[in-house]
């Protein structure tokens, strides 16, 4: 039996007096686990990766990662919690004034890591995404799919026990999208939990995964 | 038309040789449009400040100046010394506008690093260091041209003196006060150094706890 990794206890989360986001859901996401999180736009589907991902705090309720209760972690430790997940984003964000590498090796850069340590599992990882010949390029020189890829190296390089991917194959095309997917699948079945906010019914379709529903300010899980 | 195309084919090599070996760049881009200009007027006041600290040194060293008046050596001191510092206060004030530009420009880039797990001391490093940069360079190259313009102002100077000997005294630079020179030029880029890292410390540690 899988450990819990995340465990959201009556969630409550407001942005102002007259919007209210979420009303007192609770959810339970084991190691392990993969999810998609649909919704119509605006239904907060951004807003709830950020409160998995300790960007947000919740209004009331509380948000444990690992059985830590990250309300109770002051802001100025947040960054340690931040490590533990990988973020995958729709624009990709890739800094333009790095290289592929050095785009991918970022999480480490920022843990203060050597370089020595970290460059063999950085080409191993660009392999992996099929970016071996980008090594040296800059992001405005890769197709979407590629900067995705790079994206998707990036958050998968400090081995995440979680990673959040909100609309990640919503700038590139199908097949390309079909190629993400199946890192997203690779990960999970080396044991990582993946949680992907999308609209697209057809990266749904082919991936054999639980789907939280965000809808009326709460959520409906259906199971795999 | 063969020069054209070399050039052409020279800078098409640069450019596929900097896409295929780039040199390792820093996380927070110090190509900003900024940096150029701080560095200029961060040079140019290092320079005055030179300019004004060896004329002092050079007048304090001369025999007329000690012969003047307690009250006129007090003034002339209170007057220099309130000059230098209103120019330090000058570069104080150009890094922490400085500072909040550079937190506005590159502020996709600190939201993704803290996004990736940098804490804010990370970020903070990262900035002040640019700007340590920043003053470093200004600093040895506004001090550098000072000491340079002093250097080549000297031989001018003794030749003025041979046909002013009354002033001669109070404006050339004696053999004694060059050394002071060259502990200007060190000293100069030091406090600049000092100056740019603190002011942009503080302003950098106030920005992130407030917005990030």
């Amino acid at each position: 039996m899988a450990d819990t990794l995340l465990s959201l206890e009556n969630v409550y989360h407001r942005y102002s007096i007259s919007r209210d986001i979420f009303n007192d859901i609770s959810l339970n996401i084991k190691e392990g686990d993969f999810y998609f999180i649909t919704g119509s736009s605006g239904a907060g589907k951004t807003t709830f990766l950020k409160l998995l991902s300790s960007s947000l705090r919740p209004t009331s309720g509380s948000v444990l990662f690992s059985g830590v209760n990250l309300n109770t972690i002051p802001q100025n430790k947040i960054y340690l919690i931040k490590r533990k997940i990988g973020f995958v984003f729709q624009d990709f964000r890739l800094l333009p004034h790095l290289t592929t590498y050095e785009n991918v090796a970022l999480p480490l850069k920022v843990q203060n890591k050597k370089e020595k340590n970290y460059k063999k599992d950085v080409v191993e990882l660009l392999n992996w995404v099929n970016l071996e010949h980008c090594t040296h390029s800059y992001p405005n020189y890769l197709s979407g799919g590629e900067q995705q890829r790079a994206a998707i190296a990036r958050a998968v390089i400090s081995t995440p026990k979680l990673i959040l991917a909100d609309e990640p194959t919503g700038n590139v095309d199908y097949e390309n999208s079909k190629k993400i997917l199946s890192l997203f699948s690779e990960m999970n079945k080396l044991g990582t939990t993946i949680i992907i906010a999308t609209h697209d019914e057809s990266l749904i379709s082919q991936q054999r995964a639980s789907i939280i529903n965000i809808e009326n300010n709460g959520i409906r899980i259906q199971s795999k | 038309m063969n020069i054209i195309n070399k050039v052409i084919n020279k800078s098409e090599a640069k450019r596929v040789m900097k896409q295929l070996a780039p040199r390792p760049s820093s996380i927070i881009s110090s190509t900003n449009f900024h940096s150029k200009y701080l560095f200029i007027v961060i040079s140019l006041l290092s320079y005055l400040i030179t300019i004004l600290l060896t004329s002092f040194v050079i007048l304090i060293g001369q025999p007329e100046f000690s012969a003047l008046s307690i009250g006129m050596i007090q003034t002339s001191l209170i007057s220099w010394v309130t000059l230098i510092f209103i120019i330090f206060i000058i570069i104080s004030y150009i890094i922490i506008y400085g500072t909040h530009t550079s937190i506005i420009y590159n502020r996709n880039t600190i939201n993704l690093l803290i996004q990736l797990g940098a804490s804010n001391n990370f970020v903070i490093s990262k900035i002040v260091y640019s700007f340590t940069k920043i003053g470093l360079t200004a600093g040895l190259t506004g001090s550098f041209a000072g000491l340079i313009t002093i250097i080549f102002i000297n031989p001018f100077l003794l030749q003025i003196s041979g046909l002013f000997n009354n002033i001669s005294d109070l404006v050339v630079v004696s053999s004694n006060s060059v050394y002071a020179q060259y502990y200007i030029f060190i000293l100069i880029p030091l406090f600049i150094i000092a100056v740019c890292s603190i002011s942009s410390y503080v302003t950098v540690k106030r920005l992130v706890k407030k917005y990030y």
